[in-house]
């Protein structure tokens, strides 16, 4: 214990202070040569009711000395430099001597009593060293800053390892068999520097939850871990906490909850000083099991044909203890032209299994998808209004405010008509409420009414978009047989809510059912219908979680680089290459600091912030391709199939190649640059397709995103760090000369805080600039790069 | 003299066997039709079906279901618009995908239009590629103007007794019958038709 009385002697000195000062000046100059270390550190906090133990290291069995002081110095002392003031406070500890190992040891209390909260005690020390000049080794200093324990905070822990800066990223959804690791940025927490902790993880509790009962009691499969924080770098600090045998759930919540506890007071309870991933009512992780495999219940299903018209005939599919569940959600779909109503097992099965009543309706696709929309709408307010003479079984189980709309092909345009006519009141249901549809999706989808404009326009509802890269029939290709009918991505730029898009290269239009046949495919590198459906099962079932349930651990496989969260059981076929796309559109979730939507101008973003660039060939514009894919030297946007012209989907597309690095940048201007409120930057960018730089590549690109505060720190972060790269294009050919199909964007999303990490200095209330970085010193030496919906995000 | 009798015998002769030889020479056969009708089933509903085939969706209670045969063109049902099916002046309703070439079809005797006489016989043809629902009576009629000019002909199929049916569900049920029974590799259509 560090005793109070030897501070109440800072006015006087004692004989043996005088004495060492004495021998001190009066000795040849000494060499610094002893190393000297607080926990393991140069210098570490300390509260009261804490101790640390101080370690110096030189000459084995050695006598030892080390002091105290108030003054880091150093002083001067006979030629020697000593790492103390010397003040009035020199107080020296109790001799001792080093071991066989050359190491002395002293431990220190910190007390209470005097209030010594905002007090910096220096140590410094020697050891004798007969090889020393002057034979004694005199260590550098080291420090203890005594502050009050740091209350009970929140972090997030858990996370995964990157290969370059900062090393570490976190992230809240992990898979059955996933190694979970957390790591601790010493200079966000530098109370942590030096400690050995123990670390928990631990079942999920909400506020009201842990203050019943803090006790810690480890969940992990190898139960809680010992850890020294060290003071190095975040990457440094990483440690596995779970080597992957949790389960996960096992009920239809995607994820098991579970927080991480660093117990700095290694207490085994939740209290001041310690740190926390779910602080009071979050939740720090999720695991989640195979969202590919059956669900925990056993589905039933029927054929229903006895309505009063053809379209009423549909395959219902529900959970067999239904009785027992209470409401469910109501995933409603409409098949394509040629298709049939039950070639969507794959789905209901699986969606059933996970809790959701599944109907798959007879659809009027024949006439066109105007008597889609018209059946889709029939059916679903018979659906509702006749559940019973549908299935009595479902009574009082289907949630009329929680429905989801997924159509294929002409039926994926019919859902988004249908939707439309529901928006403008042209139908008014009396059986539901718009209100109910929480997410409407279209698989391959036609664009028969692009050309005319509103009436595939899906609003501000939740808007998904499945396509496949290889789809011979509604093949994406932006003029085919001079029409857009084939522009299978037109329906996203009318979304204007959130949106999400998965484009599966080598996929064919019926391999997104479950009929059989021809999955009418045509490119390099197909994907058959049973690997498709690998994909589909997981990822529907994240869609429909997220929109329909609002399940926490959905989203993240929505936005995550497929090479970052590959759903388990997904095929391995390396010509699954899948790119995702998810935006917020939300102002209560994000700030969008450039869609391109506004402010035509190069050097304006739509929020206003200032853009420059030293990039090439800027074009801002619309997303949109009226032409065929075929590159054309005035066609600044060719392959971009976000439209075919006159959708509200603009975006930037620029060059780069002529030196080794190149940026596109933002500049924040007052009373946009604090985003501390915000946990991601997340942008979409694509590789253009059949463009000479594209081509040239021929590769994934790299690229660095920095930023700098207005105090000029700045940190880089390389984005192949957390996947891999922009994708290139999928080598198809068609459509026009040359081979490369539609442009294909993905979303990536970078935590805030991973600019912050290691005593970067950055000040997230204070963001001036936002850069992006091409060029070869940056992961590509050549390119022509897509740029789109560039927000901060609340996760 | 005597050779004269004998030479105007034997021509007498030679031209009574040409004669005969020409009598006894087989027909050359008909090209059979592009779109070739195989069975015309007419029907009468109680309650009328509505005709989505066409932009005006008038009502039909009466029609003929007719099982065509292609010969050439492809008639399986895609996603994007196909050259829309014609009998007369009338869209035809394609009832199964016909990837085999043999697509059933309602051919509507629709409310907007005077009753056809022998409705089912066509004249069967494709014509600009559309969406059915886009197509208007005039289209219609402008279209069987054209196949006409390009030489598209009634065929002269007889009808299979008229069947009287109660509505549209009952139609489509018929039809998968007849899907079942002539059409290869769509038991699926039949089974969700059916409900089985």
């Amino acid at each position: 214990m560090l005793r109070s009385t030897s501070l109440r002697r800072t006015a006087r000195r004692s004989a043996w202070q005088l004495v060492a000062a004495a021998g001190l000046a009066s000795a040849p100059a000494l060499a610094q040569t002893a190393d000297l270390t607080v926990d393991g550190q140069p210098s570490i906090q300390l509260a009261p009711m804490t101790s640390g133990t101080l370690f110096m290291t030189g000459a084995a069995n050695s006598f030892a000395v080390l002091a105290l002081d108030v003054d880091p110095g150093p002083t001067l002392v006979g030629g020697t430099s000593v790492p103390l003031g010397l003040t009035p406070a020199l107080t020296l500890l109790p001799f001792t001597s080093t071991n066989g190992s050359g190491v002395a040891t002293w431990t220190l209390g910190i007390p209470v009593s005097p209030p010594l909260a905002g007090t910096t005690i220096y140590f410094g020390g020697a050891i004798a060293d007969p090889l020393a000049p002057g034979g004694l080794a005199v260590s550098n200093g080291a420090s203890i800053d005594i502050v009050d324990a740091p209350a009970l905070a929140g972090d997030e822990l858990a996370g995964r390892p990157l290969a370059t800066f900062p090393g570490f990223t976190n992230v809240d959804v992990f898979q059955t068999g996933d190694t979970i690791e957390v790591s601790v940025d010493a200079t966000a927490h530098p109370f942590l520097a030096g400690k050995t902790v123990d670390v928990y993880l631990v079942e999920a509790k909400n506020a009201t939850q842990w203050a019943n009962d803090a006790s810690l009691v480890d969940a992990s499969s190898d139960g809680a871990e010992t850890v020294q924080i060290g003071g190095g770098t975040y990457a440094d600090n990483a440690f596995a906490i779970e080597p992957g045998n949790l389960p996960g759930s096992t009920t239809t919540r995607l994820g098991e909850e579970y927080d991480v506890v660093i117990d700095t007071n290694r207490n085994g309870v939740l209290d001041a000083t310690d740190v926390i991933d779910g602080l009071g009512d979050e939740t720090g992780l999720y695991v989640t099991p195979d969202l590919g495999a059956p669900g925990p219940f056993a589905v039933s299903s029927k054929l229903y044909t006895s309505g009063p018209s053809n379209w009423t005939d549909q395959k219902v599919y529900w959970p067999s203890n239904i009785a027992s569940l209470g409401l469910l959600p109501v995933v409603h779909v409409s098949h394509g032209n040629g298709h049939n109503y039950q070639w969507y097992d794959h789905l209901g099965e699986h969606l059933a299994s996970w809790g959701f009543v599944v109907t798959s309706h007879r659809n009027n696709t024949v006439p066109g998808v105007q008597s889609a929309a018209s059946s889709i709408l029939e059916n679903l307010e018979y659906f509702f209004a006749s559940t019973g003479a549908v299935e009595s079984a479902l009574v009082g189980h289907v949630d009329d405010t929680r429905i989801g709309l997924i159509g294929h092909s002409r039926g994926g345009e019919g859902v988004a008509i249908a939707y439309h006519r529901l928006f403008t009141g042209t139908v008014t249901p009396s059986s539901y409420d718009i209100s109910g549809i929480r997410i409407v999706s279209s698989i391959a989808p036609t664009y028969f009414e692009g050309d005319t404009a509103t009436v595939d326009n899906v609003h501000d509802v939740p808007f998904h978009l499945w396509v496949g890269g290889a789809d011979a029939d509604v093949n994406g290709c932006t003029n085919f047989f001079g029409g857009s009918v084939a522009a299978v991505m037109g329906h996203w730029g009318w979304a204007l809510g959130e949106r999400t898009m998965i484009n599966l290269q080598g996929a064919g239009h019926g391999a997104f059912h479950d009929g059989g046949g021809s999955t009418v495919s045509s490119g390099p590198c197909l994907l058959t219908r049973p690997e498709v459906h690998t994909i589909m099962r997981p990822h529907a079932l994240a869609l429909f979680s997220h929109y329909l349930r609002l399940d926490p651990a959905a989203p993240e496989f929505l936005w995550r680089e497929w090479t970052d969260l590959r759903p388990i059981g997904t095929t391995t076929d390396p010509c699954a290459i899948i790119t995702q796309i998810h935006t917020e559109n939300d102002p209560s979730k994000s700030f969008i600091l450039d869609d391109f939507e506004s402010n035509s101008s190069r050097f304006v973003a739509s929020s206003g912030a200032a853009v420059g660039f030293s990039v090439g060939n800027v074009s801002e514009g619309p997303l949109t391709d009226g032409t065929n894919f075929s590159a054309s030297s005035g066609e600044a946007f060719n392959t971009f199939a976000h439209g075919t012209g006159g959708e509200p989907t603009n975006g930037v597309v620029f060059s780069f190649g002529a030196n080794p690095s190149q940026f596109f940048r933002y500049e924040l201007p007052a009373g946009m640059r604090d985003v501390s409120a915000y946990e991601q930057l997340s942008f979409a960018m694509a590789q253009q397709s059949r463009d000479a730089n594209t081509i040239a590549l021929a590769d994934e690109l790299g690229f660095t995103v920095r930023v700098l505060d207005g105090s000029g720190n700045a940190a880089s972060i390389t984005a192949t760090s957390y996947g891999d790269g922009i994708g290139q294009p999928y080598q198809r050919s068609g459509c026009g000369s040359g081979t490369g199909w539609a442009t294909e964007f993905e979303t990536f999303r970078i935590p805030l805080a991973d600019f912050t990490r290691d005593g970067t200095g950055v000040d997230l209330t204070d963001l001036r600039y936002i850069a992006f970085f091409f060029g070869s010193s940056h992961g590509g030496g050549t390119g022509r790069v897509g740029l789109d919906q560039v927000e901060f995000v609340v996760r | 003299m005597k050779n004269s009798i004998v030479i105007a015998v034997a021509l007498v002769l030679a031209a009574g066997l040409a004669a005969l030889a020409v009598a006894k020479r087989p027909e050359a056969a008909a090209p059979a039709p592009q779109l070739e009708v195989l069975e015309r089933v007419p029907f009468t509903l109680d309650a009328p079906g509505t005709h989505w085939f066409r932009a005006e969706r008038p009502t039909f209670a009466s029609g003929e279901l007719v099982v065509v045969r292609s010969n050439g063109p492809d008639l399986a049902l895609s996603a994007l618009a196909a050259p829309i099916l014609y009998c007369g002046a009338e869209t035809a309703q394609q009832i199964n995908r016909a990837e085999s070439g043999v697509a059933v079809c309602i051919v509507p005797s629709a409310a907007d239009r005077p009753p056809v006489e022998g409705l089912g016989n066509g004249p069967w043809f494709q014509g600009a590629p559309n969406l059915p629902e886009r197509v208007t009576l005039p289209l219609a009629e402008a279209e069987l103007e054209a196949a006409l000019r390009r030489g598209v002909v009634l065929q002269e199929v007889e009808a299979a007794p008229t069947v009287a049916l109660a509505n549209e569900k009952a139609l489509l049920r018929l039809a998968a019958d007849l899907i079942e029974a002539r059409v290869e590799g769509e038991a699926d259509t039949v089974r969700g038709i059916r409900g089985e």
